[in-house]
């Protein structure tokens, strides 16, 4: 569904997918992750994070379930569905093409 | 989007929609969850708890906003801008009850007019007929000739196009006749004499036993089979499952039941239900007439209906070439009586293609007509609107200056007209079935529209939705368009002009444009009536008054003629054999038992009445010139003098009220015993001896087919009558008597004072006295009979000038909305009029100049379109008199009274203006 010229909107679907689908969590864990991941290079406003899970959801990439935490609070846990699973395959793939394009390109500068 | 994506979407849609207060819960709770953890975050890292949570509120950049975005996602919100929009519509319409009201049932008039003749058009001419399967595969063959196209094909004919064909997978044949149900109590019913594979051409599957098959249709006279339609055997027997194996009686012949038709399939008769299907093997029992004749010899009697389903692959015109090319080789081969024949193929079965015609124009007449009503109708609600308007341009500039976008309002204002079309869309389909009772009402007993199924189909549903939305889009859009306009932000100042001139220019637009067309559709209206007056006024030749006819069919009770001996036993409805039962002794006790009735003056049997499109005919010579039989036998309408043949007892002339002028009348001793007679019409005589007196000459009328006929002794020459209709010019007649002439199915006319009830019951008596199980039917009176002549004139008259009034009436009221807008709009300037010395009489005269000129501008568009109209008449449907001046300033007369009437009231309440409180008010 993302316009493949919407680089940053693409990449943050993937982004969301990606940590997503290595396990279900709830939104602040996930913005949590994200930092954590990216070594505080992405860091991703909490007022954007919210529309873009909804986004997904209502894309049937991810599904939500409210569930317990270990902590004893209840909260809505995101996971991926079998589509998300292919959507984010799909975005992996083109992110793989562009980025290598990309370094091509600025290898080619530095030459 | 793939389908499973599609489905698994669907369901968080339908979620988001219904479950919403669920969803905002959620989406609340999940917000809050985050930020309590971020706070916890914060404070872990050392900041107050108030500090934390301040901070964590401003990552999120405003909780509302961000639920706001995240509810966008959803990607319902139209929904609930509609439901919105609807509620807001629902509001409004309820404040102003009154325009509600009154638009609501303008327009369902308008929509039911449509939807009841648009169902008529879809029943009669779109709709195939029920029950068969594939009915685009099948096509109807017919006979052209030059002076008969689209007539039914002979027997052998039917044989060599079925065997030689190379484009139909099957060729079938069929004639439909009234037979006499003489099982329970005794009923004239409708029968069909199939051939073997009529059923498996057409596809149709028994509800009970079996059809007929090929296997039915090869012995002669020797499978007494019957197949029941399934409402008969619902109707005479009870659904019993029982009724397989027995017995009924067909004109008086049992007739073995083995099977009932599904209850869709009501046969190929597009004009008639047919009752039960026999196999063509049993003609001479189905049609008894047929006794004694060569139906199945003869080429050149056309007497069957053909239809075939094209071989898959074969197209039409393949199919059409291929029939014409067996036609050709026929004519080469029996040129007798096949010279100028071709074929014709027809799509599908049922309804002939000169019905077809006249319904099609006849339809289109009514469908232009109710199409003018709703726009009358369509233009007087934007009318209405257009004043509205004016009263809401508070409301709207107030939402314009609030932000609302010119889009979002104008479908606020087409949300608005939608609802009120869609309400008066479904009161529509409540007010169809009655507009088509009314309209079907005076339909001919056996026309085609008064039998077809009429019930709403989903293209019926589907046209009311369409013609609604339409409607609805056509009278909002102008109205939304000019009241949301930008500079209406203007109006929010006080003081400024309260209305525009381009808004009131559009609403006389309106006004004018409705007058017009209500114009058009009481000039169609008058012309109609005018002419079906002129037709039912004209004398036709024969009394249309104080005559009562019935008609009754002896053939199929058994009856036989004296003389002739060639007809086997028959058994009536009882099952007893009743050989020997002589019609013309049955003739002339009933002649005797009705001539002595109360209040009839004379009573005549005959075998047709005028008017009567087709009576028997019969070519005509001068003794000595008749043709060699075999010549005559194909060349049946080249040959001679082709005129029309009338069996008629004694006094026939005098019933009818046909002046004799010359000689003498028949009477009862013109039989058999006695030399062949004929009285002759009186164009009749003129052209067979011009000059010379026709009294004692001689006629020739050969037989096509046996012994040749005796010549005949011209007795009498009656007065010219309109006999076929009462459209046509007098045909030429020869009248010959019954009693040297026999016919088992006569008509019984009496010239009578008696009431129609009282005459029926009279008649029916008397008839029962001599044979109580004779069925009696077509009973009406002459007036009836001849008004049926002209039911297409009478329908499209009598709704069309229905359609009229009512469009005049709401032209009024829009002439009234617009005068009275007026006079509020200018009671300012009235006011200061006056104060400047304007008399009340020139207040008056203001204001009925500016009705009247709507009214006159209306009239001249009208008069345009009525011109056009006129030639549309003409050309498709009736002798109409081109522009008849009186109807034109009759019609124009009325509306300019009716818009006199219209400008009155706000007439008088701009006379009534006080200057002093016109004045102040600003």
């Amino acid at each position: 569904m993302s316009k493949p010229s919407d680089l940053v909107q693409g990449t943050l679907d993937m982004l969301l997918l990606k940590i997503l689908a290595l396990e279900p969590m709830n939104g602040f864990a996930v913005s949590q992750r994200l930092k954590q991941v990216s070594d505080d290079v992405l860091q991703m406003s909490d007022g954007s994070l919210y529309p873009a899970l909804h986004k997904l959801e209502q894309e049937g990439w991810i599904t939500a379930e409210w569930k317990t935490s270990v902590k004893g609070r209840r909260a809505k846990y995101y996971s991926l569905t079998r589509l998300g699973r292919r959507q984010l395959e799909k975005e992996t793939d083109n992110w793989g093409r562009l980025s290598s394009a990309i370094s091509r390109v600025v290898k080619l500068k530095e030459a | 989007m793939r389908p499973e994506h599609w489905l698994y979407t669907i369901r968080l849609r339908l979620r988001s929609l219904f479950r919403r207060r669920q969803a905002d819960q959620e989406l609340d709770d999940e917000l809050r969850d985050h930020i309590e953890q971020k706070t916890a975050e914060y404070v872990a890292k050392g900041m107050t708890p108030r500090e934390a949570h301040r901070t964590a509120l401003l990552d999120m950049g405003g909780v509302e906003k961000r639920k706001e975005e995240c509810r966008d996602t959803r990607r319902v919100n139209w929904v609930q801008d509609l439901l919105q929009d609807l509620r807001f519509t629902f509001r409004m319409l309820c404040k102003s009850l009154g325009f509600t009201a009154v638009a609501v049932l303008t327009l369902a008039l308008g929509i039911g007019a449509n939807t009841a003749i648009f169902s008529l058009i879809n029943a009669v001419l779109l709709q195939p007929l029920p029950g068969i399967a594939n009915p685009k595969q099948l096509a109807s063959l017919f006979r052209m000739q030059k002076n008969d196209p689209f007539g039914v094909n002979g027997y052998p004919d039917y044989v060599d196009y079925r065997d030689r064909n190379r484009s139909f997978s099957g060729l079938a044949a069929h004639a439909a006749v009234w037979m006499n149900l003489g099982t329970g109590s005794p009923e004239r019913i409708i029968g069909d004499i199939v051939t073997g594979n009529y059923f498996p051409v057409l596809g149709v599957q028994p509800a009970l036993g079996r059809l007929i098959v090929l296997d039915d249709d090869t012995k002669r006279d020797a499978n007494a089979v019957v197949v029941l339609s399934y409402s008969l055997w619902e109707r005479k027997f009870g659904s019993s499952r029982a009724i397989l194996g027995r017995k009924i009686t067909l004109n008086g012949y049992p007739f073995i039941v083995i099977g009932v038709a599904p209850p869709r399939f009501t046969g190929v008769l597009a004009a008639l239900r047919t009752d039960v299907w026999v196999p063509m093997s049993m003609l001479h029992e189905g049609m008894p007439s047929s006794r004694g004749q060569h139906y199945f010899e003869e080429r050149a009697w056309g007497w069957m209906r053909i239809f075939g389903r094209l071989k898959p692959g074969v197209s039409f015109e393949q199919a059409q070439t291929d029939m014409r090319v067996i036609a050709r080789q026929l004519a080469l081969a029996y040129p007798i009586t096949n010279t100028g024949h071709t074929v014709a193929l027809e799509c599908g079965v049922g309804i002939d293609p000169d019905d077809r015609a006249s319904l099609t124009g006849f339809l289109g007449l009514l469908f232009a007509a109710v199409g003018l009503l709703l726009v009358i109708a369509c233009a007087n609600i934007a009318g209405l609107l257009l004043v509205r308007a004016t009263g809401r341009r508070r409301e709207i500039s107030v939402r314009l200056a609030l932000g609302a976008t010119r889009g979002r309002l104008i479908r606020q204002l087409v949300t608005e007209g939608l609802f009120m079309s869609f309400v008066s869309g479904a009161l529509g389909l409540i007010l169809a079935p009655w507009i088509i009772r009314i309209s079907v009402h005076y339909a001919q007993p056996t026309s085609v529209i008064r039998d077809s199924n009429v019930s709403p189909d989903a293209r019926v549903l589907a046209f009311t939705l369409l013609v609604s939305i339409l409607a609805g889009v056509a009278f909002t859009v102008l109205p939304a368009l000019r009241s949301s306009s930008p500079d209406i932000l203007t109006s929010l100042k006080e003081g400024a002009p309260r209305s525009s001139r381009n808004q009131s220019l559009l609403q006389r637009l309106l006004a004018a444009a409705q007058v017009g067309a209500s114009f058009v559709l009481l000039i169609a209206a008058g012309l109609l009536f005018h002419n079906m007056y002129k037709i039912l006024n004209s004398n036709p030749g024969f009394d249309t008054t104080n005559i009562f006819m019935a008609s009754i069919n002896l053939t199929m009770q058994g009856y036989e003629n004296g003389k002739d001996s060639s007809v086997g036993t028959f058994r009536n409805t009882d099952g007893e054999a009743v050989n020997g039962k002589r019609g013309d002794v049955f003739y002339h006790q009933l002649l005797e038992r009705l001539t002595r009735l109360p209040q009839v003056s004379s009573a005549s049997l005959s075998t047709s009445i005028p008017p009567n499109p087709w009576p028997g005919g019969a070519s005509v010579f001068h003794p000595g010139e008749e043709p060699p039989q075999n010549l005559l036998k194909g060349q049946w309408f080249q040959r001679g003098l082709h005129v029309n043949i009338v069996n008629v007892s004694p006094y026939y002339f005098q019933t009818l009220g046909i002046p004799l002028m010359q000689g003498r009348d028949f009477d009862l001793g013109d039989d058999e015993t006695t030399p062949g007679k004929a009285i002759v019409s009186r164009n009749l005589a003129e052209r067979m001896w011009p000059g010379e007196n026709a009294i004692g000459k001689r006629i020739s009328w050969p037989t096509v087919e046996g012994p040749s006929r005796p010549r005949l002794e011209v007795v009498g020459v009656a007065a010219d009558c309109k006999y076929l209709s009462l459209t046509e010019p007098p045909p030429l007649i020869m009248y010959v008597p019954l009693f040297q002439n026999y016919s088992g199915r006569v008509t019984i006319a009496l010239h009578t004072t008696l009431p129609p009830a009282a005459a029926s019951a009279e008649l029916r008596s008397a008839v029962a006295a001599l044979d109580k199980t004779l069925p009696v039917f077509e009973t009406k009176t002459m007036q009836d009979y001849v008004g049926f002549s002209v039911w297409q004139q009478k329908i499209a008259s009598s709704l069309i000038g229905a359609f009229g009034l009512l469009a005049v009436f709401l032209a009024a009221l829009g002439l009234y909305g617009v005068l009275a807008h007026s006079v509020s709009q200018r009671t300012h300037e009235i006011g200061i009029r006056m104060a400047l010395g304007a008399q009340k009489g020139d207040i008056l005269w203001m204001v009925i100049r500016e009705g009247l000129l709507l009214a006159g501008a209306g009239v001249i568009i009208g008069m345009g379109g009525a011109l056009a109209l006129t030639r549309f008449l003409r050309a498709l449907l009736f002798e109409i008199t081109p522009t008849d001046p009186a109807a034109l300033t009759g019609v124009a007369l009325l509306l300019a009274l009716v818009a006199l009437l219209a400008c009155y009231i706000p007439a008088r309440r701009a006379m009534r203006v006080d200057p002093m409180v016109a004045l102040r008010y600003e």
